[in-house]
């Protein structure tokens, strides 16, 4: 099970291949949506909503199950001065945290989601609820990763020793 | 609801400050602080959501943000950066200090194709911070301070990502803020070259064999499809042709149709780790914007902005003093904080009273933005520094003494932009812009 769904496991990988396609999707109709507007003069109107609908996906899909948790921008400067023991207490705390926060906003959450089915996207028609599910994935991954997080702290170690230094190469700015 | 006696609004503060200083994502912690107000403050937690989802699915600008992403990733993908680099030699390689000069001119050119300063320094910054130290001509640490000072320039001349998020917060034009940034990008180019060329007399730098007129123009023939890229991006954007959104698009398959056909320097494989490589940096940027869109319901909801201008009206600040305070603010969370972060959370708070004192929005952006990559380099905790240092193999203290020079130059030429608006907003106006 821990190989299966490790960090080179083939449920990674196949995370890793649906994110790399949704980039590809979004591409490639943002290019049919500039061709045929400019050079053929017949805009598509469903190319836009496909970008939308891959940025929101992209997003947390990519968030869910593409980033480790050092791949996030955050703000390490005190947290990495600390000394190990520390951290892990402060971990433990801030990941609890967060667990409650997130799993006391998911019935409110869900209720505004599943509410959303009374509105389809304007132009291929797809219930709002789909759509914005995608949401629900992401609180409950982030619930399961913190968890974990706490978890692993609790016992004693500590996830992001080993990659902290490294998290500000992933950073976008 | 008050708990404790402090304000729903004072727990969110807490909260967020709390959450990220313990070392969760900002982002996470943004959403989370923000569950923690609408709890406290009654009111229904799935606003959270709905603010995220609806602020994500109508933001059609943002969606310039991955193409930016996705152009650059294939860019440092192929064989581009060598022929700019060549080209970029074959220009000002022949002064005193000529490998610092390309070094310049060549993040000049980038800056004209990507919108982020660490792709900078990741793809072109890295081959000229080799070339700099290959015969140990320059110390490793000035090429890897130079490096990280010549990527501020990234994000200034368009296209540009901070710009696209500053866009969405201040309700601006994307078209006239990239215009803005061209003469400010040019302005720090000139003041780095300047620093260059006087440490370079003073330290005897030495001087690359000058490439003979007859090569140079080869070459430039050799570099001129990636040359035009910025041609066609900001040509579409100007004409009036494409919105910045499909422009970025459009620079994004231009650059991979350059990459392939001409250059044939992109395989199956480098193309799929592109598209990987910029769905996660989607995503990374992507929850920050998402912790910013429920963040900044909670701003407006609680009239901070307003507060904010009582204060500052008790203090009758001039348009001067105001924007002096903002560069001073800025530059202190510049050094602690990511300029993201600080974008999305601070300047919405500052953006109304600086309106409310007839300062011009664009301007204003290009203020803050320049602010904002300076804070890159700042010690102790400045981006650009981590990864120049990282990737050059030297103590953070030694690129860090000799990146100060380029802090002081770059903090004259934020003071001249700041204070002379109308070198900022000269090639906007040329364009139509009414301000």
């Amino acid at each position: 099970m821990k190989t299966w769904l490790g960090p080179n496991g083939p449920m990674r990988r196949l995370a890793d291949a649906v994110l790399a396609l949704m980039m590809a999707v979004m591409f490639i109709a943002f290019i049919l949506q500039v061709v045929f507007r400019y050079v053929i003069n017949l805009p598509l109107a469903w190319t836009d909503e496909v970008c939308n609908l891959v940025w929101l996906w992209g997003i947390f899909w990519g968030a869910s199950l593409v980033m480790r948790n050092s791949d996030d921008i955050r703000f390490d400067m005190v947290y990495a001065l600390l000394k190990p023991q520390v951290r892990r207490v402060l971990t433990i705390i801030a990941s609890t945290a967060l667990v409650v926060i997130l799993a006391l906003s998911l019935p409110a959450s869900w209720s505004y989601i599943s509410f959303m089915k009374v509105e389809r996207s304007a132009s291929l028609g797809i219930p709002m609820n789909w759509v914005f599910s995608v949401y629900m994935l992401f609180a409950i991954s982030m619930i399961v990763r913190h968890a974990g997080i706490a978890y692993d702290a609790l016992r004693g170690r500590l996830v992001e020793d080993s990659v902290i230094a490294q998290s500000v190469q992933q950073e976008p700015a | 609801m008050t708990i404790l006696g402090l304000t729903p609004f004072a727990w969110c503060v807490i909260t967020i400050a709390g959450l990220s200083l313990f070392g969760l994502p900002i982002g996470l912690s943004m959403i989370g602080a923000s569950v923690v107000y609408l709890m406290i403050s009654g009111q229904d937690v799935g606003i959270a959501a709905e603010q995220i989802l609806q602020g994500l699915m109508n933001s059609y600008t943002l969606l310039a943000i991955p193409l930016f992403i996705l152009a650059s990733e294939i860019m440092n993908l192929g064989s581009l950066s060598d022929r700019l680099l060549a080209w970029c030699n074959a220009l000002v390689g022949r002064f005193r200090g000529g490998m610092g000069h390309v070094n310049v001119v060549s993040s000049l050119i980038f800056s004209g194709m990507s919108g982020s300063a660490v792709a900078d320094v990741v793809g072109v910054g890295k081959l000229t911070m080799d070339m700099m130290t290959k015969d140990g001509k320059y110390t490793p640490a000035y090429a890897a301070a130079i490096t990280a000072a010549t990527a501020t320039i990234g994000p200034i001349i368009p296209p540009s990502i901070p710009l696209v998020l500053y866009a969405l917060i201040s309700d601006t034009s994307i078209g006239y803020l990239f215009a803005a940034g061209v003469i400010p990008g040019l302005v720090m180019t000139l003041v780095m070259m300047g620093l260059n060329g006087y440490l370079a007399h003073k330290r005897n730098f030495p001087v690359e064999p000058a490439v003979p007129m007859r090569e140079f123009f080869p070459i430039t023939i050799r570099a001129l499809p990636a040359l035009m890229m910025p041609v066609v991006l900001l040509g579409g954007i100007y004409s009036g042709v494409m919105t910045p959104t499909e422009a970025a698009a459009v620079a994004a398959l231009y650059t991979l149709v350059v990459s392939i056909v001409l250059y044939r320097s992109v395989t199956p494989s480098g193309m799929y780790t592109a598209l990987l490589s910029s769905g996660r940096q989607m995503a990374s940027v992507g929850m920050l914007i998402a912790g910013a869109m429920v963040f900044n319901y909670v701003v407006t909801k609680e009239d901070l902005p307003k507060d904010v201008q009582a204060w500052l009206a008790g203090y009758e600040l001039s348009k001067a003093g105001f924007l002096l305070m903002v560069n001073v603010l800025l530059l202190i969370l510049g050094a602690l904080l990511e300029g993201g972060t600080i974008l999305l959370v601070v300047v919405p708070i500052l953006i109304p009273a600086a309106q409310a004192l007839g300062i011009d929005m664009v301007h204003f952006g290009l203020v803050v933005t320049v602010n904002l990559m300076i804070g890159l380099i700042t010690p102790p905790y400045g981006l650009l520094l981590f990864i120049c240092a990282n990737m050059s193999r030297q103590p953070l203290t030694a690129v860090i003494r000799e990146t100060m020079p380029f802090i002081w130059v770059l903090l004259a030429a934020l003071a001249f932009l700041t204070y002379v608006p109308d070198a900022v907003l000269w090639l906007p106006r040329l364009l139509g812009y009414k301000g």
